[in-house]
């Protein structure tokens, strides 16, 4: 094989990571090793099919793209038979929705640029507009969803005439009392009849059943797929209409208001049909809430809490990207939840490796990523081992500390949690501090650093990791291709 | 008669918390041109370790502890994180305001739990009576200090050289800073004050509706809500709307049914009391749409 044909053939990083994670997420939802085996061997199929493409198919450079995306939907449409069970086809669902909202949320403010801490609301709508009219008038699943996304792209609608006036920080003070005020207002006992007042809506004997009686078909999976139609329905549409004139002028109107009006673009028309748009996705994300979370919805599910995590989970994963809310959808659904629960249930019966999983990535991380670290243990090794073992002993050095800080965050990560602190309400605040991270470095969220890790390289790797353990001084450390905002001095 | 001045005034008393939660948002909205989401959570914050404090230490230094504490908190802030977003889309700092909300409510809920806690009172008892008006000692010792501390401000920004540095450096930050003052360590103060009214407002309000990690958020609201209809940039428009908030939501709590009743209106109320929190969010709503400025506000002029 010729050195080009290896350099194509051989795995590139982001499909090594790539089967690592896929590999560990469906050992997650399989809980067990034919998710390991499905997972890992799923990618690595997908990479030789990719390569096959590419030297069969010279002509054709999308047909890597295809292969991959083929894949992802392979994926999607076996999980629940990997699955272990409807608690985690349920989770499943739980992604696809939220991400159908985020979806809708990153319409308004990633891509028109109308911050809205408001759409707990529209879901709620769409949640109980689908739920009563189940309640009242038996609809069939359709219908309640329809129903639902009408209801709240209507609320939408009436949302956006007042909103027109109003942006920025005024917009997001208006969006939170709608978010706030929808609690109240569904508890009113004026409206129990329809809304079940405080108690909220417990229609947990209707059931959506499939409409086929298959023996696999089991009600989690009827809903699982249900979702997984109108997520990749709803992409396609939401693609689409970004791409076409009317999603050029939402762009417009977000990158400046005035000028896109005086070029023409119909302001008032477009902010509205991104809140109608917007929130009629949130409605029908509501209405599946209503189906997948066992048909019981109350006045609380509906908080400004969850407002805040969807705006807070699309900024971590993209704004104005799809993928990035895709992605942010997932981080919700098992990281925020599932992810901290699981660290934090397994730390208290006393095992460290997350902590010391965590502490050694900490320690590594400033040891060897920083400049000061370098240049101490030069000077430190310099004057232990004389200049030909500088090199050796620096690094030597830096390992050393880097595991002093390891055990030193589980030390203190122990001492706090057993007294002071609770990690499962800790996630919050961990959560705030990733956003807060991603808004100052990456401000394209996670998605942005896609492109980049597409086109990582082995070599550009090895460059870093070269110019990682070198002893070199700061000018030459900063010049090193691929480096990240680890040394970006603000 | 004598019910309603009742309401009214009782309507004041909490009225003159949420003037001073808007009183914070505005020195910020001044100085920084934007909102600080997470002023409440930092509140709660502050509150929760003058609540621990105050185990070891009488009332009156906890007190005063705790302000400086959230005083220095909020100038942390301001040097190491908004200082960050200041010029960039207004959009990223609702967002930081957002992640400091729930890095603070986290902290709150992790450390000390969601279980309410007792906040010391230092004035317990019956209520007394005044001019026939029954009011509750703790209530009328919270309008007290509110007002003082509006007074206290009022005469710190319009009488003192450091008053008149930050508020020209709210006004023309570039102008201030060829002025000679340090418009960093303004904004900076500008902040520290801004989170020590907070935590002051915290602290007043705990004995009252029990300090809870989600304590603030509601009375942030209506905050914001009594800034709105004050006027943005007007600090006395604050404490106004303020006043005006608390007695709307107190008169609607009360009289709704009655106000329905003598209208004939084709449908019936029965209990007021859930109508308090969805009126002064309407009224957000409806300054919002009708007259953004506020009462006092300036009109908000964009060049283009």
């Amino acid at each position: 094989m010729s050195r080009r044909q290896a350099s194509i053939a051989a795995p590139q990083p982001w499909e090594l990571a790539a089967a690592f994670g896929a590999g560990y997420f469906f050992w997650f939802l399989a809980d067990g090793t034919v998710g390991l085996v499905a997972g890992a061997g799923g990618v690595a199929a997908a990479i030789v099919l990719n390569r096959a493409a590419e030297l069969l198919l010279p002509a054709r450079p999308h047909a890597g793209r295809i292969v991959w995306g083929l894949l992802i939907l392979a994926f999607a449409v076996a999980a629940p038979f990997i699955s272990a069970g409807d608690f985690r086809t349920a989770q499943m669902a739980t992604a696809g929705y939220v991400a159908i909202a985020v979806l809708g949320l990153n319409l308004l403010t990633g891509y028109t640029g109308q911050g809205s801490i408001g759409h707990s609301a529209f879901i709620g709508v769409g949640a109980y507009g689908a739920a009563i009219m189940v309640d009242q008038w038996d609809a069939p699943m359709a219908l309640a969803l329809l129903t639902g996304t009408a209801a709240a792209a209507t609320a939408g609608l009436l949302i956006g005439v007042p909103a027109l006036r109003l942006s920025g920080p005024y917009l997001a003070i208006a969006t939170l009392g709608l978010a706030v005020a929808f609690t109240p207002i569904v508890k009113l006992n004026e409206l129990a009849d329809l809304t079940g007042g405080r108690s909220g809506l417990n229609l947990f004997d209707h059931r959506f059943g499939p409409p086929v009686d298959w023996d696999w078909l089991s009600d989690a999976r009827w809903y699982y797929y249900v979702t997984l139609g109108s997520l990749i329905a709803g992409l396609i549409l939401l693609h689409n209409l970004l791409n076409s004139g009317v999603g050029r002028s939402f762009r417009a109107v977000r990158d400046n208001e005035i000028a896109a009006g005086a070029a023409g673009v119909n302001v008032p028309l477009t902010k509205l049909t991104a809140f109608a748009v917007s929130s009629g996705y949130a409605g029908f994300a509501g209405g599946l809430l209503f189906m997948i979370s066992n048909r019981f919805i109350s006045p609380e599910s509906f908080t400004v809490i969850m407002a805040i995590e969807y705006l807070v989970v699309m900024v971590i994963g993209g704004t104005a990207s799809l993928p990035g809310s895709l992605f942010g959808a997932f981080f919700l659904v098992y990281a925020y939840r599932e992810g901290i629960e699981t660290v934090s249930s397994e730390t208290e019966s006393g095992s460290d490796t997350w902590l010391l999983a965590a502490g050694l990535l900490a320690g590594v991380g400033i040891m060897f990523t920083s400049q000061w670290p370098a240049m101490l243990t030069k000077r430190i090794a310099g004057v232990l081992g004389g200049s030909q073992y500088r090199w050796a002993v620096g690094n030597l050095l830096r390992l050393v500390l880097a595991i002093v800080i390891a055990l030193l965050f589980v030390w203190l990560f122990r001492r706090a949690t057993e007294d002071l602190l609770d990690l499962v309400s800790l996630r919050g605040a961990i959560t705030g501090a990733v956003l807060i991270v991603v808004v100052l470095f990456v401000p394209g969220g996670v998605a942005s650093l896609f492109d980049r890790i597409l086109a990582l390289k082995w070599m550009t790797v090895g460059d870093w990791l070269q110019s990682a353990i070198a002893l070199k001084p700061a000018a030459a450390v900063s010049e090193m291709p691929g480096e990240s905002a680890g040394s970006a001095a603000p | 008669m004598e019910d309603f001045v009742q309401q009214m005034v009782l309507g004041m008393m909490t009225g003159s918390i949420y003037g001073v939660v808007a009183l914070a948002l505005v020195m910020i909205f001044q100085s920084t041109r934007m909102f600080n989401f997470g002023q409440g959570e930092m509140a709660t914050f502050t509150t929760f370790l003058a609540w621990a404090l105050m185990l070891h230490v009488p009332y009156g230094l906890g007190f005063a502890l705790a302000i400086v504490i959230g005083f220095v908190l909020g100038a942390a802030m301001e040097r190491g994180l908004i200082r960050l977003v200041e010029d960039k889309a207004p959009l990223n700092a609702v967002i930081v305001g957002l992640g400091l909300f729930m890095v603070f409510n986290s902290l709150s809920a992790s450390v000390w739990g969601p279980d309410p806690h007792t906040f010391s009172q230092p004035f317990k008892g019956a209520p007394i009576d005044i001019l026939g008006i029954t009011i509750g000692k703790h209530n009328l010792y919270l309008f007290v200090v509110a007002m003082l501390i509006t007074a206290a401000l009022y005469g710190f920004f319009q009488h003192t050289r450091l008053g008149l540095a930050m508020r020209a450096t709210a006004y023309d930050r570039g102008a201030a800073e060829l002025m000679g003052v340090p418009t960093g360590l303004m904004l900076m103060m500008g902040w520290g004050l801004a989170a020590a009214l907070g935590a002051a407002a915290g602290m007043l309000v705990a004995p009252i509706v029990v300090l809870t990690p989600n304590m603030m958020f509601f009375i942030l609201l209506f905050g914001f809500a009594a800034a709105v209809l004050g006027g943005l940039d007007s600090a006395p428009g604050a404490i106004l709307g303020g006043l005006i908030v608390g007695v709307m939501q107190n008169l609607t709590g009360v009289y709704l049914d009655d106000v329905v009743d003598f209208f004939r209106m084709p449908f019936e109320i029965k209990d007021s009391n859930q109508y308090r929190d969805i009126v002064a969010i309407g009224l957000i709503l409806a300054v919002l749409a009708i007259r953004p400025r506020g009462i006092f506000g300036r009109p908000l002029i964009q060049k283009v």
